[in-house]
């Protein structure tokens, strides 16, 4: 069986249900709606993501699904990521953030899971300046609350 | 571009360690707000950055620093006193583990208020706790260095035992090494008399993991069932100080990681049969060499992910959500030059025992990396694998000793190499020359890469597949 996925640049995309439903949100849309053949607008994501997305959830259409853990784990790994996900990860930063912020909306938490490892890997041995750099972020602290940051971090410094 | 929202940035915290997230905090408003919690998730005054953070703040700031973060913390290490009783005034409401590292408990009667408040902690645990004599806890020392002995009173045992029964969501309990306090009694008691324990008809319904220290065990049948008992829910169970001589293993339900000391094939049989379909992890000691039947076994508890045995490893790492393992084969044969027919006969068992061994790896389908170590015993001493090469070389005479592993097509490797997912083989041994493998090895030329050195007695073969 398969469902039809709309864009935001209304370009339909056929994928089988299994594949859909990897994202919580149209399998649940999917149980609300029944059986139905009318396509599922997505309007928040282009087709360039969706195609990454619909990619991703192909590869993974036979994984089980996650568990949610019982205790969280103060600190996980970000290096265990598989091989092929981190290939799949290999894109533009603007493509990164899009298919982060497209799996948040369609609940796909493995995606979501290495999406965030991969930025975090970024983000790692990075000084703040960096940081802002990398990701386009301006820096909105006023001089003074500069100065009281700095102050208060000048004990995490190398010593 | 696209910014992040923070609920994502949150999840990107949770990959990141204290310095890292610091240094996100100060980027910009928006992150010095997401990435808090996860500097917060995580305090540990024994870390570099924390304990540089705790002791620059000036001491009556402590607690209102702990207040304006309390619903971030989850887990709390602390090594000083004061700052742990300043972070128990504030209201740990999300605390899941507690670890005292070095505290004197004399001092901190708080942190037993905090405990037995039952807060919802999920671990709690104790590395080297100064002695305590509260609770009427008489202490008798018996002192040899480093280690100390403590009797407890009737009343103190009983205290201790209820104390931690009623914490009822404690899963672990962790005991360190020197931590002659409560926990440690209670592990000596759980060890030596769990009548103390079964009289006062205490269960601990939550605790998962279970670990004893105490050897000499009389008999162990009885120990493993009173476990069963007291502790229903164990997950985990280390008992390296144990040795199995009954054949009957008590079931326990939930058991997925076991820990045992010295037993035999036999006993290894009777756990498996009683676990192989629960054990993830196992560790043992055997005595005799590696043998296909212990191979047998293994291969036997599907799922079992890593498993460590003396003269033998076999360890194996399940990688998330995916069918792949990770092993590494620790075997020894060791051959000790002998004359004539001896010779001969020993050969020939060697290199049946050898291809045993293989046939029985060339069932682990899933087998990714393989590693020949080296270990083994001579004269009843056991040489430290690190400091092997030195005092080898020292104490014997280098022909009494030649590991022969090999590695000939004829020998049955073939059947090993040809794993579908095998990708990597390595190989130490001690010898004389570096002559040794590469002529067995020219079969196996065209598949793989093979990468062999030789120094100072030690030749190492590392061989990748080839893509």
């Amino acid at each position: 069986m398969t469902v039809i996925l709309v864009s935001s640049d209304n370009q339909d995309f056929k994928v089988d249900k299994e594949v859909a439903e990897r994202s919580i949100l149209i399998k649940n849309m999917l149980e609300d709606v029944g059986e139905s053949d009318s396509p599922i607008p997505l309007p928040n994501v282009t087709s360039a993501v969706l195609t990454k997305v619909i990619e991703y959830c192909e590869h993974h259409r036979n994984d089980p699904v996650q568990v949610p853990e019982e205790t969280d784990d103060p600190r996980k790994r970000s290096n265990d990521i598989e091989e092929w996900d981190m290939k799949f990860m290999q894109v533009d930063q603007e493509m990164l953030f899009e298919i982060i912020l497209a799996a948040n909306y369609l609940d796909i938490k493995p995606l979501l899971d290495v999406g965030c490892k991969t930025v975090a890997n970024i983000i790692k041995g990075k000084t703040p300046e960096e940081i802002r750099k990398a990701f386009n972020i301006v820096n909105d602290f006023t001089p003074e609350e500069e100065a009281q940051i700095k102050k208060e971090n000048e004990w995490a410094e190398d010593r | 571009m696209q910014t992040l929202p923070p609920e994502v940035l949150l999840q990107i915290g949770l990959y990141l360690n204290a310095k890292t997230s610091l240094t996100c905090m100060t980027v910009c408003r928006e992150w010095r707000m997401a990435f808090t919690p996860s500097l917060c998730r995580v305090v540990n005054s024994c870390e570099r950055l924390w304990r540089s953070i705790l002791h620059s703040i000036p001491f009556g700031e402590l607690p209102s620093l702990f207040s304006k973060h309390n619903q971030w913390i989850r887990d709390l290490n602390m090594d000083d006193v004061a700052i742990l009783n300043a972070a128990l005034k504030a209201n740990l409401t999300t605390l899941q583990s507690l670890t005292f590292s070095n505290v004197d408990l004399n001092q901190t009667m708080a942190v037993w208020a905090f405990v037995l408040s039952d807060p919802g902690l999920q671990q709690l645990a104790f590395n080297s706790v100064l002695p305590v004599d509260k609770f009427a806890i008489t202490i008798t020392t018996t002192s040899y260095p480093l280690r100390l002995v403590y009797n407890l009173t009737r009343a103190s045992e009983s205290f201790l035992i209820s104390t931690f029964s009623t914490l009822t969501k404690i899963r672990h309990l962790h005991i360190g090494m020197y931590a002659d306090d409560y926990l440690h009694t209670l592990s000596t008691l759980v060890a030596k008399d769990l009548s103390a324990i079964e009289t006062a008809r205490v269960r601990f319904p939550n605790i998962r993991t279970v670990c004893i220290k105490a050897g000499n065990v009389e008999n162990p049948t009885a120990m493993f069932q009173q476990l069963s008992t007291i502790f229903p829910a164990m997950e985990c169970l280390g008992a390296r100080r144990v040795y199995w001589w009954e054949k009957k293993v008590t079931k326990m339900p939930f058991l997925v990681r076991l820990e045992v000391g010295l037993i035999s094939p036999t006993d290894l049989n009777a756990i498996s049969s009683t676990y192989s379909n629960a054990l993830v992890y196992l560790r043992f000691s055997l005595r005799d060499n590696w043998s296909a039947e212990v191979c047998q076994i293994l291969a036997a508890c599907a799922r079992l992910r890593e498993c460590l045995g003396d003269g033998h490893v076999v360890l194996a790492e399940d990688i998330i959500n995916g069918p792949t393992w990770t092993s590494r084969i620790e075997t020894r044969f060791t051959r000790r030059t002998a004359a004539g027919k001896e010779a001969q006969d020993h050969q020939k068992a060697l290199h049946a025992m050898q291809q045993q061994v293989y046939a029985n790896l060339a069932q682990l389908r899933n087998l990714v990396k393989i590693n020949f170590g080296w270990s083994y015993t001579y004269d009843n001493i056991r040489y430290d694998r690190n400091k092997w090469a030195t005092k080898l070389i020292d104490k014997l005479h280098r022909s009494d000793i030649e590991t022969g592993i090999d590695f000939s097509q004829e020998s049955g490797f073939g059947q090993v190499v040809s794993l579908p997912s095998l990708k990597k083989i390595k190989l130490r041994k001690f010898c004389e020359t570096q002559a040794i493998g590469s002529s067995q090895q020219s079969w196996m030329m065209e598949g793989w890469e093979m990468r062999e050195t030789w120094k100072e007695h030690i030749y190492t073969l590392v061989a990748h597949r080839r893509a």
